[in-house]
């Protein structure tokens, strides 16, 4: 079981929230080409080792944050809320 | 070109019942050029279907009048028809490149097309491809003769001898073909043995003493004149000739008229009974049909000594084929043989079995470089050296060979999926799949049992008919059956209405099946083996190298555990690892890697005649041949590379599994494991080249890569061996991606949704 740290509610099962994937930074739509666009909406880095994604809170603070995890060890550390700096949430690290 | 073309309607041999309106005529050449004495093809209409033009077997031209491209093998075909093309293509001969003519029979006959029209057409045509030396004019002279009416109307071009007067004929379905028994102006002093040979005949239809039936009598001369017309072009091979009458008119058919069924049985039977007749109008054989018991004896003795003959001379040949195979292999000495013979001769001298593949010594460079030993790394080598000839290749893997995905799938194939494009693809899988046994000499255990995708609510079962229907136009076999039908197929599913999830209809896929996922692998080892490709386990790729920018360069080599490797392609079978392989030179895939996790119980007696798929229930089950129930679900919700199991799955897998199948919650489960899938957005595959020169990408199979295995390998070594993607896997090219062309088979590929 992954106990995943939401920084408002803590560790938790990570069947009670959503896995929302990579997190990119979105290209602005109104300026990008559609391949940026395209390349944002479908390429992924998916690495064997860190990685940072977007988790959504959605049976208990209904908030969306960012999270690095190890995808091969499980190891989950610095959740961010966005908009927030990193280590000012409840979150723990496995 | 050799046979004419007849615009529709002009003539044209018919065929069918009217209702198919399958038309047969032949092809013509689009430009004299491009004429080649193999062969001219003939073209099916298949009425409402669609139409297809097979041109030139040797795929020497392209249709001359649909444009769709044709090969020996199938190939790449017109969207609808592509069984009838495969069949006509195969069923010719072409002796500059020496392909053998193979006689397949049509297997579908539910479609428009049926099996006799081509086989039928083989009688008729047969002889028009090739007179095994190429000589055009005889072989004009000989389509001629035998689609006298067909090119009657052109005798002019090919001194077609029309003075011969009563000329015979056949019914096939509501239409008649006539024959010119003629002999061809190569030959003058046949054409006139020839002529003698058929007037001879015709008199002896006017004895109405000898010959005691109508069909008998009718059906003598075109026989006759067949079997002359064989004898003197030295075309020895057997012709199924289709049970016909003959008539001096061409005349549509008259009421009262005998018509010859359309179907292939009905065709032979009416044959053997007119022999039968025939040989009962002889005097000398109707001793035989007295009932004398000692002739009968003799005959039946006869009988089985005629089918042990056959039996040995079909062993010898094939006992002769393939030592010719192995010995085309070339330097590399071949692998040993298996056999029942074998296994006995073996087991009686306590003879061990060699390595079913070399311990090959490590080069520093290769023409090829797979990375991945799995059915797809495999078969792409097999099919590169194969169908290709190259074989300077290595095959690496970082643990042993069908130790990623291809040892964890549940070995579960089919064809009915959604697109198609998909459906062309996986289409053409299970063809090779079919034939692999043979193919590899290597026993897959394919158990073609029927394959059941559940739908439990109105929209899933929208979606059935959907991929019904597109199955349908492209002749794959699937439908759509209600409850009742299910239960009869498989009585264990609970089919009642008051289930969470009741089952309301499934699409049924006969050709779906199981196979042995490690024999498949296994078998593509040994084989890629054979033709001298190295296979490397326990060999990891650290990176690989390149000259010019990131990811826009030059693949120039390997490096690995064992050593750096130089060589100028690189192919990317890894699978789940796909990513982590390709970020080496920059090439960002759409690609995320999910475990799927499968599970198995103990063995139970056989009871689960097909395998059984539910979307709204996460899992699909079969039974395999040691009686266990192998489930699998869909892919885990988190991306990860851990391939631990957990046990949400398998409650959640018991939960749904109980709900399809309340009978079985004794029992117990032995095993579960987990495989990496590399999952894309749309489902589809990732296949063929990359903005990296020499780095090729098989990769995005989620969970359908097994299934995929034979063709994906087939293509990408067309792929790399040509340098220009085939347009099968077009489709699905990276490029499309950022293009926008995706190809959505979610609704077909999986059970996650």
């Amino acid at each position: 079981m992954l106990l995943v740290p939401c920084p408002n509610c803590g560790p938790r099962n990570a069947a009670d929230l959503s896995y929302n994937g990579e997190s990119h930074a979105r290209p602005d739509p109104t300026t990008c080409t559609p391949e940026d666009w395209r390349t944002y909406l479908y390429l992924r880095d998916n690495p064997s080792g860190w990685l940072r994604e977007s988790w959504y809170c959605s049976s208990g603070c209904r908030k969306h944050f960012t999270i690095e995890r190890h995808t091969l060890t499980g190891e989950l550390r610095t959740p961010i809320l966005p908009g927030s700096k990193p280590g000012a949430t409840k979150g723990e690290t496995k | 070109m050799l046979c004419r073309a007849n615009p529709a309607g002009d003539g044209a041999a018919q065929f069918g019942d009217g209702i198919r309106n399958d038309r047969l005529r032949f092809a013509e050449t689009a430009e004299p050029d491009q004429r080649h004495p193999c062969i001219a093809v003939g073209c099916l209409h298949v009425g409402d279907v669609g139409q297809l033009e097979a041109s030139n077997t040797c795929g020497y031209q392209r249709n001359a009048l649909t444009g769709c491209d044709k090969t020996h093998d199938g190939g790449v075909l017109g969207r609808l028809d592509r069984r009838v093309v495969t069949h006509i293509a195969t069923a010719h001969e072409c002796p500059d490149l020496g392909v053998q003519r193979r006689r397949t029979l049509a297997r579908e006959s539910d479609e428009g097309v049926v099996p006799e029209t081509t086989e039928t057409h083989r009688s008729l045509c047969g002889d028009c491809v090739t007179d095994g030396h190429g000589n055009q004019q005889s072989i004009m002279a000989e389509h001629i003769g035998l689609h006298g009416r067909t090119h009657g109307d052109r005798a002019g071009d090919a001194n077609v001898d029309r003075s011969v007067g009563q000329r015979p004929s056949l019914l096939v379905g509501r239409h008649r073909v006539e024959f010119d028994t003629y002999i061809g102006p190569c030959r003058p002093e046949a054409m006139q043995e020839r002529r003698d040979e058929l007037i001879g005949g015709r008199v002896d239809e006017t004895e109405p003493e000898s010959t005691p039936s109508a069909d008998t009598k009718l059906l003598g001369s075109p026989q006759h004149a067949l079997r002359r017309h064989e004898e003197l072009t030295g075309m020895g091979e057997k012709r199924l000739t289709v049970g016909g009458q003959s008539h001096s008119t061409s005349c549509p058919l008259e009421q009262g008229e005998t018509e010859v069924g359309l179907e292939l049985a009905d065709l032979l039977a009416q044959r053997r009974l007119s022999d039968v007749e025939l040989r009962g109008s002889s005097p000398e054989m109707e001793l035989v049909g007295n009932g004398d018991k000692g002739t009968e004896a003799a005959q039946r003795c006869q009988l089985i000594h005629s089918i042990i003959l056959s039996v040995v001379v079909d062993l010898l040949l094939h006992h002769y084929r393939s030592m010719r195979q192995t010995a085309e292999m070339g330097k590399h000495k071949p692998p040993a043989r298996y056999s029942a013979f074998g296994l006995l001769w073996r087991g009686l001298r306590k003879q061990s079995w060699p390595r079913i593949w070399r311990e090959p010594e490590f080069k520093s460079s290769y023409d090829v470089v797979i990375i991945g030993g799995g059915v797809h790394g495999l078969a792409t080598a097999y099919y590169l050296a194969a169908n290709h000839g190259i074989t300077d290749i290595a095959v690496v893997d970082r643990a042993y060979l069908g130790s990623g995905g291809s040892g964890r799938n549940t070995a579960i194939v089919r064809s009915n999926y959604l697109t198609p494009e998909g459906v062309a693809f996986y289409d053409r899988s299970l063809e090779l799949y079919n034939s692999m046994s043979n193919d590899l000499n290597l026993n897959v255990m394919f158990s073609e049992r029927g394959h059941l995708t559940l739908a439990h609510t109105d929209s899933a079962l929208r979606t059935m008919h959907w991929r019904a229907e597109v199955n349908k136009l492209q002749g794959i076999d699937s439908s759509v059956i209600d409850p009742t039908e299910i239960k009869k197929l498989t009585p264990s599913l609970d089919v009642s209405t008051h289930t969470r999830y009741p089952i309301m209809g499934a699409l049924y896929h006969p050709p779906g099946g199981t196979i042995r996922h490690d024999a498949v692998v296994w078998g593509y080892a040994r084989g890629a083996d054979a033709y001298g490709v190295d296979l490397f386990q326990q060999t990891e790729v650290l990176d690989i190298l390149t000259e010019g920018d990131h990811g826009s360069g030059k693949v120039t080599g390997v490096r690995t555990s064992r050593g750096d490797i130089s060589t100028p392609v690189v192919v990317n079978c890894t699978a789940g690892w796909a990513s982590t392989i390709s970020s080496m030179v920059d090439v960002r895939l759409p690609i995320t890697t999910h475990p799927l996790q499968a599970a198995v119980t103990e063995p139970v007696k056989t009871f689960l005649p097909t395998v059984v798929v539910s979307g709204s229930l996460h899992v699909y089950v079969s039974q395999t041949d040691r009686g266990e129930l192998v489930f699998g679900a869909s892919v885990d919700p988190v991306a990860t590379y851990n391939m631990g199991g957990t046990l949400e799955f398998t409650e959640e897998l018991a939960g749904h599994v109980l709900e399809l199948m309340p009978g079985i919650s004794k029992m117990r489960l032995l095993r579960q494991w987990a495989g990496l899938c590399d999952m894309t957005p749309d489902y589809s595959p990732v296949m063929g080249p990359t903005p990296v020169d020499g780095f090729y990408v098989d990769v995005g199979w989620g969970t359908y890569g097994f299934k995929a295995g034979p063709v994906s390998g087939e293509q990408m070594a067309a792929c790399v061996a040509n340098g220009a993607t085939p347009d099968l896997i077009k489709p699905f090219e990276l490029s499309r991606f950022t293009e926008g062309n995706l190809v959505g088979e979610k609704g077909a590929a999986a059970v996650g949704h």
